[in-house]
């Protein structure tokens, strides 16, 4: 009975890791498209309002109310305090320190990185072009995820269902 | 008789403490001041003004080249900076200012968003938080024969704004008939605190005098000069009664004004091109009275503009006010009425 017990126990928690594997494919799926929004609200704030980038990362941080608001309010207050670091640097460090915990793969956060960089040109068109590559960048790349996303959820619940009858097998 | 004693008392306590409060807020105001002024420098700039002693109200102007030295004027003074923040004249002691100290500079001054200011960087100049303005220089963008932007900015002049209550004080009474506001021009070559000058006459127009009731005043601020505003609103107190459009060019922001907000005055600041003086005679027809600066340094060089033509032709303006620095800055020196009569002279 215990054996039993036990072996259904172990069955469920590999199945239960690989569909949260799965899930978490989706998750990032859904934080991407929460950079593509943050992006496209930056995009307007710039070529609607000029508006200079800490007062639009404050605004558009207070309405995301998520990981990436609690990034840009950070980036925004640290711009303001103008301690000396350029905003390469203050962006690249907040990347690093609020977005650790997100779905996103080092892949996409060094994809964010890039984008730092890139900010606070001199010339308007320049900057709305850099934000527009930016957005079809992470349009293709959520586009071949979403395409991706389900044979990946398969494979890893059916990872998770084989794994479980393996360790069964083996401990049996 | 006997309560007398306790009184005078009780009276030098109240004057103790309100002289405290008074100091506190004038020393609170100079350090916030400071903040404001230190903040827009690179690190290394910043730590050397840190040093300097001195007052930062009288600060009139600091300049910064590439490869130069770091030069500032105060109380109408031109003094070097020395590596250990201190004011002096000889050229030995002077600290060298660098590219990359420039470049972090204008970072800090543009907000790390230069796109946001590319009209004003077009034009030379960016007005910052506190109305600040600080003229930029260096290679010029040309395209179809027009300045498109400026790269390479190597030479920064930081104009500080000041913000003097009172200073109008003397004017006053020559800017009202009645309840009635004089059409008012106020002339001076740069430099000699017109827009100072413009600024209290504002604040008091607005909040009223004992002559006179406050008014309904429009200010189309084109270069957040006046009001010195940040996020649109008004860093300078410019009064109860003051409708500001900031960073609005002056032919478009007083049509605008006229409409939208009925101003009893329009007020500007250096009026320059043709199409602004068109849009002043429109707003003096809607019936608004005008309070407005021009450079200049008589009422002679003001007739050979084609600019004012019109309006001097036909004696529109009621007072012409002549600045200049011979008590200092912003000393009145003479007022005249329409006809060009002298009603005072300093």
């Amino acid at each position: 009975m215990l054996k039993i017990a036990g072996s259904v126990m172990i069955f469920t928690a590999c199945l239960a890791m690989g569909v949260g594997k799965g899930k978490e494919y989706k998750r990032r799926i859904g934080e991407l498209l929460l950079v593509k929004r943050l992006l496209l609200m930056l995009r307007g704030e710039v070529k609607y309002a000029r508006t200079p980038l800490p007062e639009a990362f404050q605004t558009i941080g207070k309405k995301m109310e998520n990981v990436f608001g609690t990034f840009l309010l950070r980036v925004a207050e640290e711009l303001n305090q103008q301690e000396g670091e350029t905003l390469q640097q203050v962006w690249e460090k907040n990347l690093d320190q609020v977005l650790d915990k997100s779905a996103l793969t080092r892949e996409d956060r060094q994809q964010l990185k890039k984008l730092g960089s890139q900010l606070g040109y001199l010339d308007q068109e320049m900057q709305i072009s850099t934000i527009d590559f930016q957005v079809e960048q992470l349009e293709g790349q959520i586009k071949r995820l979403e395409e991706e996303q389900g044979k990946r959820s398969r494979v890893c619940s059916c990872l998770g269902i084989f794994a479980g009858v393996m360790l069964n097998l083996i401990l049996l | 008789m006997r309560g007398s004693p306790f009184l005078c008392h009780k009276i030098r306590i109240y004057t103790y403490i309100v002289q405290t409060i008074g100091r506190e807020a004038m020393n609170m105001q100079e350090h916030n001041r400071k903040q404001e002024i230190l903040r827009i420098f690179s690190m290394e700039i910043r730590s050397i003004l840190k040093q300097v002693e001195l007052d930062f109200s009288q600060l009139q102007e600091i300049r910064l080249r590439v490869n130069a030295p770091m030069l500032c004027v105060y109380r109408n003074q031109e003094y070097y900076v020395s590596e250990k923040g201190e004011l002096t004249r000889d050229c030995q002691k002077c600290y060298m200012v660098n590219k990359k100290e420039i470049q972090e500079t204008m970072e800090y001054i543009g907000n790390y968003s230069l796109y946001a200011y590319e009209e004003e960087v077009r034009q030379g100049f960016i007005t910052i938080q506190g109305g600040h303005r600080v003229g930029i220089a260096g290679k010029a963008v040309v395209e179809q024969g027009r300045v498109r932007s400026l790269k390479y900015i190597s030479f920064l002049n930081i104009r500080f704004s000041h913000e003097i209550r009172g200073c109008a004080d003397l004017l006053m009474p020559y800017l009202s008939e009645g309840e009635r506001s004089m059409h008012t021009l106020i002339v001076s070559p740069p430099r000699c605190g017109k827009t100072t000058l413009l600024r209290d006459c504002i604040r008091q127009l607005s909040n009223g005098t004992a002559d006179c009731r406050g008014k309904t005043i429009g200010v189309v601020d084109e270069r957040s000069e006046i009001g010195g505003s940040y996020l649109g609103i008004p860093q300078n107190d410019l009064g109860i009664r003051t409708d500001v459009l900031d960073c609005c060019p002056k032919t478009e922001g007083i049509l605008m004004l006229v409409r939208s907000m009925a101003p009893q005055i329009i007020a500007v600041d250096e009026i320059g091109s043709q199409e602004e003086a068109r849009a002043i005679e429109t707003a003096l027809y809607t019936g608004c009275s005008l309070l407005a600066t021009i450079h200049g340094n008589s009422i002679e060089d003001l007739r050979q503009k084609p600019t004012l033509k019109e309006l001097l032709r036909e004696k529109r303006i009621e007072r012409y006010v002549l600045l200049s620095n011979a008590k200092g800055v912003g000393t009145i020196e003479v007022i005249y009425d329409r006809e060009g009569k002298e009603i005072y002279r300093c």
